[in-house]
């Protein structure tokens, strides 16, 4: 790995440049070994692709460059009750639309720490849905006929059907 | 996230499924039939017990006998201090005094109405109640005690008995909720070692932890005070000698009169002793030792309270969230200026102050136990 460069470029599966340093792509294991792999210098013309659309993008390499100086340094308690608070912000601004696009991208990205901050974001958004809405995001059919449907709620009166 | 969601994949689901309460779970039990059968597996337990224990670790109080009711209430109180009743299952009546364990969202319970040696196991969060089968022969031995822990290693809940003969151990059972049986276990290393009457066995970190004593050889009154722990995965015995320190103590003095308590902390056998020269509480943890020599295992003084004030009796029950929960008791001799009867008390660890709330518990003769909510039993269910 060259160590002349501070930043990459890398295309998203929109076909969009964009960059990110290289402290920052360290964050992602198959980022930090493409580092390794290939070179990056100011002469060298190749251009990763990542396969993440464009939007999700923005908002993984915004969480990657607040991230990285804790990450590569390690930090004080109050950097971290600070990185904390900024999480909970992150999650709170429009990443609700784009939520499933992040998460995927933390997992193919090997990210633990965005793949578990987007986990729970889930989890407690899911907490006050309805399983109707529950079934229409994650793209599910009810299969249960109405006898146990029946069934269950005998069982279970804490179930909904809703 | 309403419309054109992507289609996850299956392991991204679980993910977030893990890190659902299981009220949410119950309520998402008829999204579909995958969803349903998942929630029932053993490992999706495992999984989302490790979430549970991690954001959510309760503190369950199995609340003295109401004369009028005439019955146990159980609460657990989350980390806001807020308190929810538990509601009893069917089947669950009166608790037997000191027959209540705690472990991983699960209790073992023994009831009042019922012969001694039978058991229930009991989760509270779903209200799903399970009756133990008998142990495996009518032993005839006066007492028995017993001993109720998780292994995550083997991902499975067991139950031990120790049967006492003059209070020694003679014989050793031990329930697999895997199996659904009873086993005979090995306690030929517990020979002459008798458990102390009246102190609950005590889970921690894959083990069961009892206090033990031992007649030294040649001293008829020379005593050894030990640990006696079982591996919950590897169902054998174990002894440990007691801290030096401890057992030249003497256990009260006129002031600070309280007995030893097991606890767990930091994921280590802990225990707590009132310290007869500073009047105060010390915190003792067993550690694995790095030399050899000195036996494998060695006890370190990590806590030292300040003198309890002398007009309050204080009684360390366990470690939550890094405090010492403890019930107090004001001497009716002092005036005291705060009220502490019927209340739960909270000490710092390292504030070394006390934090009063207002929970109510009627008496001394009530329990404590960390709590997590658990899907456990889920699958022991016909649905």
């Amino acid at each position: 790995m060259s160590s002349s460069v501070e930043a990459i470029t890398v295309l998203s599966s929109d076909g969009d440049e964009f960059k990110i340093t290289v402290s920052a792509a360290k964050l992602s294991k198959p980022l930090n070994w493409m580092l390794e792999d290939v070179c990056f210098s100011d002469d060298c013309d190749e251009v990763p692709t990542i396969e993440v659309n464009s939007k999700t993008l923005v908002k993984v390499i915004e969480y990657c460059e607040k991230h990285a100086p804790r990450a590569n340094s390690g930090a004080s308690d109050s950097d971290a009750e600070e990185l904390k608070k900024w999480d909970i912000e992150f999650m709170k601004m429009d990443v609700k639309d784009i939520l499933f696009h992040i998460l995927m991208a933390a997992n193919y990205l090997h990210m633990e720490g965005l793949y578990d901050l987007a986990c729970q974001t889930a989890a407690d958004l899911m907490k006050g849905m309805t399983v109707s809405q529950i079934r229409k995001i994650f793209h599910i059919k009810n299969d249960f006929s109405s006898e146990e449907q029946e069934q269950l709620r005998r069982q279970h009166p804490g179930c909904s059907f809703d | 996230m309403e419309n054109d969601t992507p289609i996850l994949p299956q392991e991204i689901i679980t993910s977030i499924l893990v890190r659902l309460p299981v009220k949410s779970l119950i309520r998402f039990l008829c999204v579909c039939k995958d969803w349903k059968n998942l929630f029932r597996t053993p490992s999706f337990f495992a999984e989302h017990l490790h979430h549970s224990s991690r954001q959510n670790s309760l503190l369950l109080i199995v609340d003295s006998i109401i004369p009028e009711a005439n019955s146990r209430h159980l609460y657990s109180l989350n980390r806001e201090m807020q308190i929810h009743e538990i509601q009893k299952s069917r089947n669950i009546g009166h608790f037997k005094p000191g027959c209540v364990y705690s472990s991983n969202g699960l209790l073992c319970v023994g009831l009042d109405n019922e012969c001694p040696d039978s058991l229930w196991l009991w989760n509270p969060t779903i209200r799903v109640v399970r009756q133990v089968p008998k142990s495996l022969n009518n032993y005839e031995y006066e007492d028995f005690s017993v001993g109720f822990g998780f292994s995550p290693t083997i991902n499975d809940y067991k139950i031990i008995k120790l049967f006492l003969s003059g209070r020694f151990v003679v014989q050793g059972e031990v329930y697999s909720l895997k199996t659904g049986l009873w086993r005979k276990v090995e306690v030929g290393n517990l020979e002459g070692v008798y458990v102390l009457r009246g102190w609950s066995a005590f889970p921690c970190n894959e083990t069961i932890f009892w206090m033990g004593r031992k007649d030294v050889e040649g001293h008829s009154k020379c005593r050894l005070h030990l640990i006696v722990s079982f591996d919950i995965a590897k169902d054998v015995f174990t002894l440990t000698p007691f801290p030096v320190m401890i057992s030249r103590q003497k256990c009260c003095n006129t002031l600070v009169c309280y007995e030893k308590k097991l606890v767990c902390y930091e994921n280590k056998l802990a225990i707590f002793f009132p310290n007869s020269e500073s009047h105060g509480i010390d915190l003792w943890v067993l550690e694995e030792c790095g030399d050899p020599s000195k036996g494998r295992w060695s006890w370190a003084k990590i806590f030292s309270s300040r003198p309890n004030p002398s007009s309050l009796i204080i009684y360390p029950q366990i470690i939550w969230r890094n405090e010492i929960v403890c019930l107090v008791q004001a001497l009716p001799e002092y005036e005291v200026e705060e009220d502490y009867e019927g209340k739960l008390v909270l000490g710092s660890l390292t504030a070394d102050e006390l934090n009063i709330f207002d929970v109510p518990i009627r008496s001394f003769n009530t329990w404590i136990f960390d709590y997590v909510e658990s899907l456990v039993l889920l699958d022991k269910i016909h649905i």
